[in-house]
Protein backbone atom coordinates (compact mmCIF):
# COMPACT_ATOMS: atom_id res chain seq x y z
CA UNK A 1 0.00 0.00 0.00
CA UNK A 2 2.70 2.57 1.09
CA UNK A 3 4.41 1.23 -2.28
CA UNK A 4 1.58 2.11 -4.41
CA UNK A 5 0.96 5.28 -2.71
CA UNK A 6 4.90 6.40 -3.77
CA UNK A 7 3.83 5.33 -7.13
CA UNK A 8 0.82 7.40 -7.38
CA UNK A 9 2.52 10.87 -5.56
CA UNK A 10 5.57 9.93 -8.17
CA UNK A 11 3.05 10.32 -11.41
CA UNK A 12 0.75 12.55 -10.01
CA UNK A 13 -2.99 13.02 -10.71
CA UNK A 14 -2.35 13.86 -14.93
CA UNK A 15 -0.88 10.21 -15.04
CA UNK A 16 -3.10 8.25 -12.27
CA UNK A 17 -6.62 9.33 -13.00
CA UNK A 18 -6.30 9.10 -16.84
CA UNK A 19 -5.18 5.00 -16.43
CA UNK A 20 -7.96 4.66 -14.06
CA UNK A 21 -10.23 6.21 -16.50
CA UNK A 22 -8.79 3.79 -19.22
CA UNK A 23 -9.55 0.65 -17.56
CA UNK A 24 -13.31 1.63 -16.34
CA UNK A 25 -14.03 2.44 -20.21
CA UNK A 26 -12.65 -0.82 -21.16
CA UNK A 27 -15.19 -2.61 -18.48
CA UNK A 28 -18.18 -0.76 -19.93
CA UNK A 29 -17.10 -2.25 -23.62
CA UNK A 30 -15.25 1.12 -25.21
CA UNK A 31 -13.55 0.31 -28.28
CA UNK A 32 -9.77 0.22 -27.24
CA UNK A 33 -8.87 3.44 -29.68
CA UNK A 34 -11.65 5.39 -27.93
CA UNK A 35 -10.55 4.18 -24.32
CA UNK A 36 -6.77 5.36 -25.45
CA UNK A 37 -8.15 8.71 -26.63
CA UNK A 38 -10.54 9.57 -23.89
CA UNK A 39 -7.55 8.46 -21.57
CA UNK A 40 -4.95 10.99 -23.35
CA UNK A 41 -7.90 13.33 -23.13
CA UNK A 42 -8.37 13.50 -19.35
CA UNK A 43 -4.54 14.11 -18.84
CA UNK A 44 -4.74 17.01 -21.17
CA UNK A 45 -7.80 18.36 -19.24
CA UNK A 46 -6.02 18.04 -15.71
CA UNK A 47 -2.42 19.80 -17.25
CA UNK A 48 -4.68 22.51 -18.88
CA UNK A 49 -6.28 22.71 -15.34
CA UNK A 50 -3.24 23.56 -13.64
CA UNK A 51 -2.04 25.94 -16.82
CA UNK A 52 -5.05 28.29 -16.08
CA UNK A 53 -4.66 28.79 -12.60
CA UNK A 54 -0.58 28.70 -12.31
CA UNK A 55 -1.15 31.82 -15.12
CA UNK A 56 -3.86 33.32 -13.34
CA UNK A 57 -1.70 33.38 -9.53
CA UNK A 58 0.60 35.81 -9.91
CA UNK A 59 -2.21 38.44 -11.11
CA UNK A 60 -4.25 37.12 -8.11
CA UNK A 61 -1.36 37.15 -5.87
CA UNK A 62 -0.94 41.15 -6.63
CA UNK A 63 -4.06 41.79 -5.53
CA UNK A 64 -4.41 39.86 -2.88
CA UNK A 65 -1.18 40.36 -0.70
CA UNK A 66 -2.23 43.06 0.40
CA UNK A 67 -6.03 42.58 0.26
CA UNK A 68 -7.01 41.37 4.36
CA UNK A 69 -4.48 43.75 5.90
CA UNK A 70 -6.15 46.57 3.91
CA UNK A 71 -9.40 46.37 4.03
CA UNK A 72 -9.95 44.06 6.74
CA UNK A 73 -12.17 41.60 4.34
CA UNK A 74 -10.51 38.03 5.39
CA UNK A 75 -11.13 36.10 2.45
CA UNK A 76 -8.85 34.23 2.27
CA UNK A 77 -10.37 31.19 0.29
CA UNK A 78 -10.27 30.91 -3.49
CA UNK A 79 -13.11 29.69 -4.93
CA UNK A 80 -11.88 27.94 -8.02
CA UNK A 81 -15.25 26.86 -9.48
CA UNK A 82 -16.91 23.70 -10.54
CA UNK A 83 -14.54 22.80 -13.28
CA UNK A 84 -11.60 22.63 -10.76
CA UNK A 85 -13.86 21.20 -8.41
CA UNK A 86 -14.57 18.86 -10.48
CA UNK A 87 -11.32 17.94 -12.07
CA UNK A 88 -10.16 17.69 -8.12
CA UNK A 89 -12.73 15.30 -7.42
CA UNK A 90 -12.49 12.96 -10.27
CA UNK A 91 -8.62 12.52 -8.95
CA UNK A 92 -9.33 10.96 -5.43
CA UNK A 93 -9.45 7.25 -4.65
CA UNK A 94 -12.96 7.87 -3.22
CA UNK A 95 -13.50 9.29 -6.68
CA UNK A 96 -12.06 6.47 -9.30
CA UNK A 97 -13.73 3.98 -6.74
CA UNK A 98 -17.00 5.49 -7.20
CA UNK A 99 -16.83 6.02 -11.22
CA UNK A 100 -16.97 2.21 -11.02
CA UNK A 101 -19.29 1.21 -7.86
CA UNK A 102 -21.58 4.91 -7.67
CA UNK A 103 -22.42 4.07 -11.40
CA UNK A 104 -23.06 0.03 -11.31
CA UNK A 105 -25.35 1.25 -8.18
CA UNK A 106 -26.79 4.31 -9.67
CA UNK A 107 -27.99 1.27 -13.39
CA UNK A 108 -28.92 -1.52 -9.95
CA UNK A 109 -31.38 0.89 -8.74
CA UNK A 110 -33.39 1.54 -11.68
CA UNK A 111 -32.72 -1.89 -13.01
CA UNK A 112 -34.35 -3.83 -9.87
CA UNK A 113 -37.44 -1.12 -10.72
CA UNK A 114 -36.53 0.80 -7.21
CA UNK A 115 -37.11 4.25 -9.17
CA UNK A 116 -38.46 5.51 -12.75
CA UNK A 117 -34.81 7.53 -12.54
CA UNK A 118 -32.08 6.54 -14.73
CA UNK A 119 -29.28 8.49 -13.31
CA UNK A 120 -26.42 7.20 -15.35
CA UNK A 121 -27.47 9.48 -18.29
CA UNK A 122 -25.46 12.63 -16.43
CA UNK A 123 -22.62 10.34 -15.14
CA UNK A 124 -20.10 13.42 -15.26
CA UNK A 125 -22.59 15.05 -12.22
CA UNK A 126 -21.17 12.56 -9.86
CA UNK A 127 -18.26 14.41 -8.62
CA UNK A 128 -20.82 15.92 -6.27
CA UNK A 129 -21.17 13.04 -4.61
CA UNK A 130 -17.51 11.85 -4.64
CA UNK A 131 -16.81 15.37 -2.93
CA UNK A 132 -18.35 14.32 0.57
CA UNK A 133 -16.77 10.57 0.19
CA UNK A 134 -13.61 12.27 0.25
CA UNK A 135 -14.56 14.52 3.27
CA UNK A 136 -15.65 11.87 5.03
CA UNK A 137 -12.25 9.37 4.08
CA UNK A 138 -10.12 12.28 5.10
CA UNK A 139 -12.03 12.82 8.35
CA UNK A 140 -12.91 9.05 9.46
CA UNK A 141 -10.52 7.31 7.53
CA UNK A 142 -13.46 4.80 6.86
CA UNK A 143 -14.17 3.61 3.25
CA UNK A 144 -17.22 2.13 4.50
CA UNK A 145 -18.85 5.39 6.00
CA UNK A 146 -17.57 7.61 2.67
CA UNK A 147 -19.21 5.10 0.39
CA UNK A 148 -22.10 4.44 2.90
CA UNK A 149 -22.43 8.76 2.28
CA UNK A 150 -22.39 8.72 -1.01
CA UNK A 151 -25.20 5.92 -1.57
CA UNK A 152 -27.26 7.19 0.71
CA UNK A 153 -27.05 10.89 -1.00
CA UNK A 154 -27.90 9.14 -4.66
CA UNK A 155 -30.95 7.71 -3.01
CA UNK A 156 -31.94 11.11 -1.75
CA UNK A 157 -31.01 12.83 -5.03
CA UNK A 158 -33.08 9.86 -7.03
CA UNK A 159 -36.06 10.84 -4.87
CA UNK A 160 -36.29 15.08 -4.75
CA UNK A 161 -35.54 14.50 -8.41
CA UNK A 162 -38.38 11.83 -9.05
CA UNK A 163 -40.85 14.64 -6.99
CA UNK A 164 -39.53 17.33 -8.81
CA UNK A 165 -39.57 16.09 -12.30
CA UNK A 166 -43.56 16.95 -13.10
CA UNK A 167 -42.27 20.24 -12.06
CA UNK A 168 -38.84 20.22 -14.63
CA UNK A 169 -40.33 19.02 -17.55
CA UNK A 170 -43.41 21.18 -17.36
CA UNK A 171 -41.32 24.36 -16.66
CA UNK A 172 -38.21 23.84 -18.98
CA UNK A 173 -40.10 21.92 -21.45
CA UNK A 174 -37.95 18.46 -21.73
CA UNK A 175 -40.99 15.41 -21.87
CA UNK A 176 -39.28 12.61 -19.99
CA UNK A 177 -36.62 13.85 -18.35
CA UNK A 178 -35.40 14.80 -15.20
CA UNK A 179 -32.53 17.04 -13.65
CA UNK A 180 -30.65 15.18 -11.63
CA UNK A 181 -27.08 17.59 -10.85
CA UNK A 182 -26.91 16.97 -6.51
CA UNK A 183 -25.85 20.10 -6.18
CA UNK A 184 -29.07 21.59 -6.68
CA UNK A 185 -31.71 18.74 -6.26
CA UNK A 186 -30.40 17.77 -2.72
CA UNK A 187 -31.59 21.13 -1.98
CA UNK A 188 -34.91 20.68 -2.93
CA UNK A 189 -36.39 20.32 0.65
CA UNK A 190 -35.32 23.76 1.70
CA UNK A 191 -36.37 25.55 -1.64
CA UNK A 192 -39.69 23.91 -1.04
CA UNK A 193 -40.10 25.38 2.19
CA UNK A 194 -38.71 28.60 0.95
CA UNK A 195 -41.50 28.99 -1.37
CA UNK A 196 -44.32 27.68 0.93
CA UNK A 197 -43.06 30.92 2.97
CA UNK A 198 -43.08 33.08 -0.33
CA UNK A 199 -46.23 31.97 -1.19
CA UNK A 200 -47.59 32.28 2.65
CA UNK A 201 -46.29 36.55 2.56
CA UNK A 202 -48.02 37.06 -1.34
CA UNK A 203 -44.59 37.11 -2.83
CA UNK A 204 -46.34 35.01 -5.56
CA UNK A 205 -48.76 37.92 -6.88
CA UNK A 206 -45.05 39.91 -7.68
CA UNK A 207 -44.55 38.86 -11.38
CA UNK A 208 -41.21 40.71 -12.62
CA UNK A 209 -41.10 39.87 -16.90
CA UNK A 210 -37.66 38.87 -17.41
CA UNK A 211 -37.60 40.00 -21.07
CA UNK A 212 -36.94 43.66 -20.38
CA UNK A 213 -34.55 42.84 -18.12
CA UNK A 214 -32.56 40.12 -19.71
CA UNK A 215 -32.00 42.75 -22.63
CA UNK A 216 -30.50 45.34 -20.19
CA UNK A 217 -28.16 43.19 -18.63
CA UNK A 218 -27.22 41.22 -21.88
CA UNK A 219 -23.75 42.44 -21.98
CA UNK A 220 -23.49 39.95 -18.63
CA UNK A 221 -24.23 36.84 -20.81
CA UNK A 222 -20.68 36.90 -21.62
CA UNK A 223 -18.34 34.90 -18.80
CA UNK A 224 -15.60 37.42 -19.86
CA UNK A 225 -17.57 40.89 -19.18
CA UNK A 226 -18.58 39.16 -15.63
CA UNK A 227 -14.63 38.63 -15.23
CA UNK A 228 -14.20 41.81 -15.90
CA UNK A 229 -16.34 43.80 -14.35
CA UNK A 230 -16.44 41.76 -10.88
CA UNK A 231 -12.03 41.30 -11.34
CA UNK A 232 -12.40 45.56 -11.28
CA UNK A 233 -14.33 45.40 -8.41
CA UNK A 234 -12.26 43.19 -6.21
CA UNK A 235 -9.03 45.09 -7.01
CA UNK A 236 -10.62 48.17 -6.12
CA UNK A 237 -11.82 46.98 -2.72
CA UNK A 238 -8.38 45.19 -2.56
CA UNK A 239 -6.29 48.27 -3.41
CA UNK A 240 -8.80 50.80 -1.86
CA UNK A 241 -6.03 52.53 0.10
CA UNK A 242 -3.48 52.73 -2.91
CA UNK A 243 -6.52 53.97 -5.56
CA UNK A 244 -3.83 57.53 -6.11
CA UNK A 245 -0.91 55.53 -7.14
CA UNK A 246 -0.62 54.68 -10.48
CA UNK A 247 0.97 50.88 -10.06
CA UNK A 248 -1.51 49.76 -7.94
CA UNK A 249 -4.26 50.80 -11.05
CA UNK A 250 -2.53 49.05 -13.56
CA UNK A 251 -2.18 45.85 -10.55
CA UNK A 252 -6.39 46.26 -10.73
CA UNK A 253 -6.80 46.53 -14.71
CA UNK A 254 -4.06 43.86 -15.65
CA UNK A 255 -6.11 41.35 -12.30
CA UNK A 256 -9.32 42.28 -14.06
CA UNK A 257 -7.93 41.62 -17.63
CA UNK A 258 -6.41 38.18 -16.13
CA UNK A 259 -10.19 37.46 -14.98
CA UNK A 260 -11.98 37.92 -17.58
CA UNK A 261 -9.13 35.66 -19.27
CA UNK A 262 -9.93 33.02 -16.92
CA UNK A 263 -13.40 33.03 -16.82
CA UNK A 264 -13.16 32.50 -20.90
CA UNK A 265 -10.74 29.77 -21.04
CA UNK A 266 -11.35 27.68 -17.86
CA UNK A 267 -14.52 26.30 -19.31
CA UNK A 268 -12.44 25.46 -22.56
CA UNK A 269 -10.39 23.36 -20.54
CA UNK A 270 -13.15 21.39 -18.48
CA UNK A 271 -14.84 21.09 -22.03
CA UNK A 272 -11.86 19.01 -22.95
CA UNK A 273 -11.75 17.02 -19.58
CA UNK A 274 -15.05 16.29 -19.80
CA UNK A 275 -14.50 14.99 -23.24
CA UNK A 276 -12.74 11.95 -21.63
CA UNK A 277 -16.21 11.26 -20.12
CA UNK A 278 -18.06 11.09 -23.60
CA UNK A 279 -17.05 7.13 -24.18
CA UNK A 280 -18.48 6.66 -20.76
CA UNK A 281 -21.74 8.46 -21.54
CA UNK A 282 -22.71 6.84 -24.52
CA UNK A 283 -21.81 3.56 -23.32
CA UNK A 284 -24.88 4.24 -20.34
CA UNK A 285 -27.01 5.87 -23.29
CA UNK A 286 -27.27 2.73 -25.51
CA UNK A 287 -27.98 0.66 -22.32
CA UNK A 288 -31.29 2.83 -20.83
CA UNK A 289 -32.47 2.60 -24.76
CA UNK A 290 -33.38 -1.01 -24.60
CA UNK A 291 -35.53 -0.42 -21.40
CA UNK A 292 -37.32 2.38 -22.21
CA UNK A 293 -39.87 1.33 -24.17
CA UNK A 294 -41.48 -1.25 -21.14
CA UNK A 295 -41.91 1.33 -18.30
CA UNK A 296 -41.81 4.85 -16.74
CA UNK A 297 -38.38 6.02 -17.29
CA UNK A 298 -37.11 9.51 -16.56
CA UNK A 299 -33.82 10.03 -18.32
CA UNK A 300 -31.45 12.13 -16.22
CA UNK A 301 -29.87 15.35 -17.79
CA UNK A 302 -27.92 17.74 -16.51
CA UNK A 303 -28.44 21.29 -15.19
CA UNK A 304 -27.15 23.11 -18.25
CA UNK A 305 -30.70 22.72 -20.40
CA UNK A 306 -32.44 25.24 -17.72
CA UNK A 307 -29.00 27.65 -17.84
CA UNK A 308 -30.53 29.94 -21.18
CA UNK A 309 -33.87 30.09 -20.15
CA UNK A 310 -35.23 33.52 -19.48
CA UNK A 311 -36.12 33.76 -15.89
CA UNK A 312 -33.34 31.53 -14.73
CA UNK A 313 -30.59 33.42 -16.52
CA UNK A 314 -31.87 36.89 -15.35
CA UNK A 315 -31.94 35.74 -12.06
CA UNK A 316 -28.49 34.35 -12.15
CA UNK A 317 -27.57 37.69 -13.15
CA UNK A 318 -29.22 39.82 -10.79
CA UNK A 319 -27.91 37.68 -8.07
CA UNK A 320 -24.68 38.19 -8.42
CA UNK A 321 -24.26 41.46 -6.72
CA UNK A 322 -26.45 39.96 -3.83
CA UNK A 323 -23.74 37.32 -3.53
CA UNK A 324 -20.76 39.39 -3.72
CA UNK A 325 -21.91 41.11 -1.12
CA UNK A 326 -22.87 38.61 1.17
CA UNK A 327 -19.35 37.43 0.88
CA UNK A 328 -18.09 40.38 1.35
CA UNK A 329 -20.52 41.70 4.66
CA UNK A 330 -21.30 37.79 6.24
CA UNK A 331 -19.45 37.84 9.53
CA UNK A 332 -17.40 35.03 9.49
CA UNK A 333 -16.94 34.29 5.60
CA UNK A 334 -13.65 33.43 4.27
CA UNK A 335 -14.83 32.82 0.67
CA UNK A 336 -13.67 34.91 -2.02
CA UNK A 337 -16.25 33.89 -4.79
CA UNK A 338 -15.02 34.91 -8.48
CA UNK A 339 -15.42 31.59 -10.24
CA UNK A 340 -18.51 30.96 -9.11
CA UNK A 341 -20.47 33.74 -10.30
CA UNK A 342 -21.39 32.68 -14.26
CA UNK A 343 -22.80 29.19 -12.63
CA UNK A 344 -25.57 31.31 -10.35
CA UNK A 345 -27.75 30.64 -12.67
CA UNK A 346 -28.08 26.82 -12.33
CA UNK A 347 -28.45 27.27 -8.69
CA UNK A 348 -31.52 29.12 -9.33
CA UNK A 349 -32.80 26.66 -11.28
CA UNK A 350 -35.00 24.83 -8.27
CA UNK A 351 -36.60 28.03 -7.21
CA UNK A 352 -37.35 28.97 -10.65
CA UNK A 353 -39.28 25.65 -11.72
CA UNK A 354 -40.89 25.43 -8.50
CA UNK A 355 -41.90 29.34 -8.66
CA UNK A 356 -42.94 28.98 -11.81
CA UNK A 357 -40.39 31.31 -13.24
CA UNK A 358 -40.96 33.90 -10.19
CA UNK A 359 -37.84 35.68 -10.25
CA UNK A 360 -38.34 37.68 -7.00
CA UNK A 361 -39.42 34.37 -5.17
CA UNK A 362 -36.06 32.52 -6.67
CA UNK A 363 -33.73 35.68 -5.76
CA UNK A 364 -34.54 35.92 -2.08
CA UNK A 365 -34.77 31.44 -1.96
CA UNK A 366 -30.94 32.06 -3.67
CA UNK A 367 -29.51 34.43 -1.19
CA UNK A 368 -30.61 32.70 1.35
CA UNK A 369 -29.32 29.52 0.62
CA UNK A 370 -26.49 31.09 -1.06
CA UNK A 371 -25.49 32.76 2.92
CA UNK A 372 -25.91 28.88 3.88
CA UNK A 373 -23.29 27.53 1.26
CA UNK A 374 -21.04 30.19 2.14
CA UNK A 375 -20.76 29.25 5.77
CA UNK A 376 -20.55 25.65 4.75
CA UNK A 377 -17.80 26.23 2.08
CA UNK A 378 -15.99 28.13 4.99
CA UNK A 379 -16.25 25.42 7.26
CA UNK A 380 -15.08 23.02 5.04
CA UNK A 381 -12.25 25.19 3.22
CA UNK A 382 -9.47 23.18 4.94
CA UNK A 383 -10.63 20.07 3.92
CA UNK A 384 -10.89 21.22 0.85
CA UNK A 385 -7.49 22.76 0.34
CA UNK A 386 -6.28 19.33 2.32
CA UNK A 387 -8.08 17.55 -1.18
CA UNK A 388 -6.86 20.08 -3.81
CA UNK A 389 -2.88 19.22 -2.42
CA UNK A 390 -3.51 15.24 -1.96
CA UNK A 391 -3.67 15.13 -5.90
CA UNK A 392 -1.24 17.72 -6.83
CA UNK A 393 -3.03 20.51 -7.59
CA UNK A 394 -1.39 23.44 -7.14
CA UNK A 395 -1.94 27.55 -6.70
CA UNK A 396 -1.00 30.31 -5.36
CA UNK A 397 -1.92 33.97 -4.22
CA UNK A 398 -4.65 32.41 -1.55
CA UNK A 399 -4.06 30.55 1.38
CA UNK A 400 -7.05 28.01 0.95
CA UNK A 401 -8.83 26.58 -1.57
CA UNK A 402 -12.61 26.20 -2.09
CA UNK A 403 -15.70 25.11 -4.23
CA UNK A 404 -18.75 26.95 -3.95
CA UNK A 405 -20.28 23.90 -5.51
CA UNK A 406 -18.87 21.44 -2.65
CA UNK A 407 -21.21 23.71 -0.28
CA UNK A 408 -24.69 22.58 -1.03
CA UNK A 409 -27.02 22.57 2.18
CA UNK A 410 -28.54 19.64 1.35
CA UNK A 411 -25.44 17.46 0.73
CA UNK A 412 -24.08 18.73 3.67
CA UNK A 413 -26.91 17.89 6.22
CA UNK A 414 -26.93 14.04 4.98
CA UNK A 415 -23.19 14.14 5.07
CA UNK A 416 -22.71 16.21 8.57
CA UNK A 417 -23.20 12.32 10.68
CA UNK A 418 -21.07 10.69 8.47
CA UNK A 419 -18.35 12.96 8.98
CA UNK A 420 -18.54 12.76 12.61
CA UNK A 421 -18.58 9.15 12.11
CA UNK A 422 -21.91 9.24 14.23
CA UNK A 423 -23.56 5.41 13.24
CA UNK A 424 -26.69 5.87 14.72
CA UNK A 425 -27.66 9.26 13.23
CA UNK A 426 -26.34 7.31 10.05
CA UNK A 427 -28.80 4.88 10.40
CA UNK A 428 -31.94 6.93 11.31
CA UNK A 429 -31.04 9.07 7.75
CA UNK A 430 -30.98 5.89 6.00
CA UNK A 431 -34.03 4.75 7.60
CA UNK A 432 -35.37 7.91 7.10
CA UNK A 433 -34.86 8.33 3.39
CA UNK A 434 -36.40 4.72 3.07
CA UNK A 435 -39.91 5.89 5.06
CA UNK A 436 -39.52 9.09 2.35
CA UNK A 437 -39.66 7.02 -0.73
CA UNK A 438 -42.05 4.76 0.27
CA UNK A 439 -44.54 7.67 1.24
CA UNK A 440 -43.65 9.27 -1.73
CA UNK A 441 -44.53 6.32 -3.77
CA UNK A 442 -47.87 5.68 -2.34
CA UNK A 443 -48.87 9.65 -2.65
CA UNK A 444 -47.10 10.53 -5.51
CA UNK A 445 -50.08 11.76 -7.22
CA UNK A 446 -50.91 14.26 -4.70
CA UNK A 447 -47.29 15.31 -4.30
CA UNK A 448 -47.38 16.34 -7.83
CA UNK A 449 -50.50 18.27 -7.71
CA UNK A 450 -49.71 19.91 -4.60
CA UNK A 451 -46.32 21.37 -6.32
CA UNK A 452 -48.45 22.43 -9.38
CA UNK A 453 -50.72 24.08 -7.18
CA UNK A 454 -47.97 25.90 -5.55
CA UNK A 455 -46.28 26.88 -8.39
CA UNK A 456 -49.17 28.19 -10.40
CA UNK A 457 -52.24 29.09 -7.95
CA UNK A 458 -50.78 32.76 -8.29
CA UNK A 459 -52.49 32.88 -11.58
CA UNK A 460 -56.14 32.34 -10.31
CA UNK A 461 -55.04 35.11 -7.43
CA UNK A 462 -54.11 37.78 -9.86
CA UNK A 463 -57.45 36.95 -11.46
CA UNK A 464 -59.28 37.81 -8.35
CA UNK A 465 -57.75 40.83 -7.88
CA UNK A 466 -58.06 42.02 -11.30
CA UNK A 467 -61.71 41.22 -10.66
CA UNK B 1 -13.92 18.25 -52.26
CA UNK B 2 -15.07 17.35 -48.81
CA UNK B 3 -18.29 19.59 -47.13
CA UNK B 4 -16.88 21.39 -43.94
CA UNK B 5 -19.44 22.06 -41.80
CA UNK B 6 -18.93 24.72 -38.68
CA UNK B 7 -21.27 24.20 -36.05
CA UNK B 8 -21.40 26.05 -33.04
CA UNK B 9 -22.79 23.51 -29.70
CA UNK B 10 -24.88 25.76 -27.09
CA UNK B 11 -24.82 25.00 -23.19
CA UNK B 12 -24.82 27.07 -19.77
CA UNK B 13 -21.43 27.24 -19.57
CA UNK B 14 -20.23 26.23 -23.29
CA UNK B 15 -18.28 23.08 -20.99
CA UNK B 16 -19.84 19.90 -20.69
CA UNK B 17 -22.95 19.26 -22.45
CA UNK B 18 -21.97 21.40 -25.89
CA UNK B 19 -18.77 18.95 -25.46
CA UNK B 20 -20.97 15.63 -26.12
CA UNK B 21 -23.12 17.55 -28.23
CA UNK B 22 -19.92 18.83 -30.38
CA UNK B 23 -18.14 15.24 -30.11
CA UNK B 24 -21.47 12.98 -31.36
CA UNK B 25 -21.82 15.46 -34.40
CA UNK B 26 -18.60 15.28 -35.63
CA UNK B 27 -18.71 11.33 -34.85
CA UNK B 28 -21.56 11.35 -37.06
CA UNK B 29 -20.75 13.64 -39.92
CA UNK B 30 -17.42 12.21 -40.31
CA UNK B 31 -18.87 8.91 -40.60
CA UNK B 32 -21.39 10.19 -43.30
CA UNK B 33 -18.22 11.91 -45.38
CA UNK B 34 -18.45 15.27 -44.16
CA UNK B 35 -15.90 17.29 -41.96
CA UNK B 36 -16.80 19.22 -38.90
CA UNK B 37 -15.32 22.19 -37.43
CA UNK B 38 -17.51 23.14 -33.67
CA UNK B 39 -16.66 25.59 -31.14
CA UNK B 40 -18.68 25.62 -27.75
CA UNK B 41 -20.23 28.42 -25.95
CA UNK B 42 -22.55 29.58 -23.62
CA UNK B 43 -25.69 31.53 -24.53
CA UNK B 44 -24.42 34.46 -24.24
CA UNK B 45 -21.34 33.92 -26.50
CA UNK B 46 -23.37 33.35 -29.70
CA UNK B 47 -23.33 36.83 -31.15
CA UNK B 48 -19.55 37.43 -30.58
CA UNK B 49 -19.10 33.54 -32.28
CA UNK B 50 -21.61 34.44 -35.06
CA UNK B 51 -19.65 37.45 -35.83
CA UNK B 52 -16.47 35.77 -36.26
CA UNK B 53 -17.33 34.67 -39.63
CA UNK B 54 -19.71 31.91 -41.14
CA UNK B 55 -21.55 28.79 -39.57
CA UNK B 56 -23.97 26.58 -41.19
CA UNK B 57 -25.94 25.69 -37.59
CA UNK B 58 -26.36 26.43 -33.89
CA UNK B 59 -27.31 23.27 -31.91
CA UNK B 60 -28.11 23.64 -28.45
CA UNK B 61 -28.79 22.09 -24.85
CA UNK B 62 -29.60 24.77 -22.59
CA UNK B 63 -32.35 26.80 -24.85
CA UNK B 64 -32.13 29.27 -27.48
CA UNK B 65 -34.61 31.32 -29.38
CA UNK B 66 -34.63 31.15 -32.92
CA UNK B 67 -36.11 34.54 -33.29
CA UNK B 68 -33.17 35.72 -31.79
CA UNK B 69 -31.14 34.26 -34.74
CA UNK B 70 -33.02 34.76 -37.46
CA UNK B 71 -30.28 34.01 -40.20
CA UNK B 72 -28.83 30.37 -38.70
CA UNK B 73 -30.87 27.63 -38.11
CA UNK B 74 -31.08 26.85 -34.78
CA UNK B 75 -30.93 23.30 -33.88
CA UNK B 76 -32.99 22.04 -30.40
CA UNK B 77 -30.24 19.00 -29.47
CA UNK B 78 -31.24 17.40 -26.20
CA UNK B 79 -32.19 14.36 -28.07
CA UNK B 80 -27.89 13.86 -28.20
CA UNK B 81 -27.84 13.99 -24.27
CA UNK B 82 -30.62 11.58 -23.39
CA UNK B 83 -30.67 9.43 -25.98
CA UNK B 84 -34.39 9.75 -27.48
CA UNK B 85 -34.28 11.10 -30.41
CA UNK B 86 -30.95 11.37 -31.29
CA UNK B 87 -31.25 10.28 -34.89
CA UNK B 88 -33.82 13.02 -35.70
CA UNK B 89 -31.56 15.84 -34.20
CA UNK B 90 -28.90 13.95 -36.30
CA UNK B 91 -31.05 14.07 -39.44
CA UNK B 92 -31.40 17.59 -39.33
CA UNK B 93 -27.21 18.28 -39.42
CA UNK B 94 -26.99 16.26 -42.14
CA UNK B 95 -30.01 17.64 -43.73
CA UNK B 96 -27.98 21.20 -44.07
CA UNK B 97 -24.71 19.63 -44.79
CA UNK B 98 -26.31 18.22 -48.03
CA UNK B 99 -27.78 21.28 -48.87
CA UNK B 100 -24.60 23.12 -48.55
Amino acid sequence: MEALKAVLDLFGNIVFVPVMLFFVALILKTPIKKALISALTCGVGLVGFNFVTGGYSPYLTAVMNTFAADTGFALEAMDLGWQYTAAIAYSTTVGVLFIGIGLAFQFLIFFVGWTPVFMPTDLWNNYSYIIWGTFTYQLTGSMLLAFWCMILQVLYVSLFAEVTQKRWETYYGYPGTVMIAAHHISNVPIFMALDWVWNKIGLDKINFRPDAIQKKLGFLGDPMAIGFIVGMLVGLVGKFKHLGELEAWATIVKFAVATAATMAIFPKVGSIFAGAFTALTDASKKIVKKSGKTREVYIAVNDALGYGESATLTTGLLSIPVYLVEAFFLPGNIVLPIMSLTSLAYRCEVPIMLGDGNILKAMLSHAIYAALSLYICTYNADLFTEMATSVGMTWEGASKVCGGIAAMPGMFAIYYAFSKGNYLVCVLETVLYFVLAILYKKNKPAVNDYLERQATSYKAKMEEAKA
Amino acid sequence: MKKEMKIITVCGSGTISSKFLADRLKEELNAEGYGCETRECTNGEIPNLLATGHWDCICHASPVNQADFPDIPCINSVGILTGVGDDDVIEKVLEIARNK
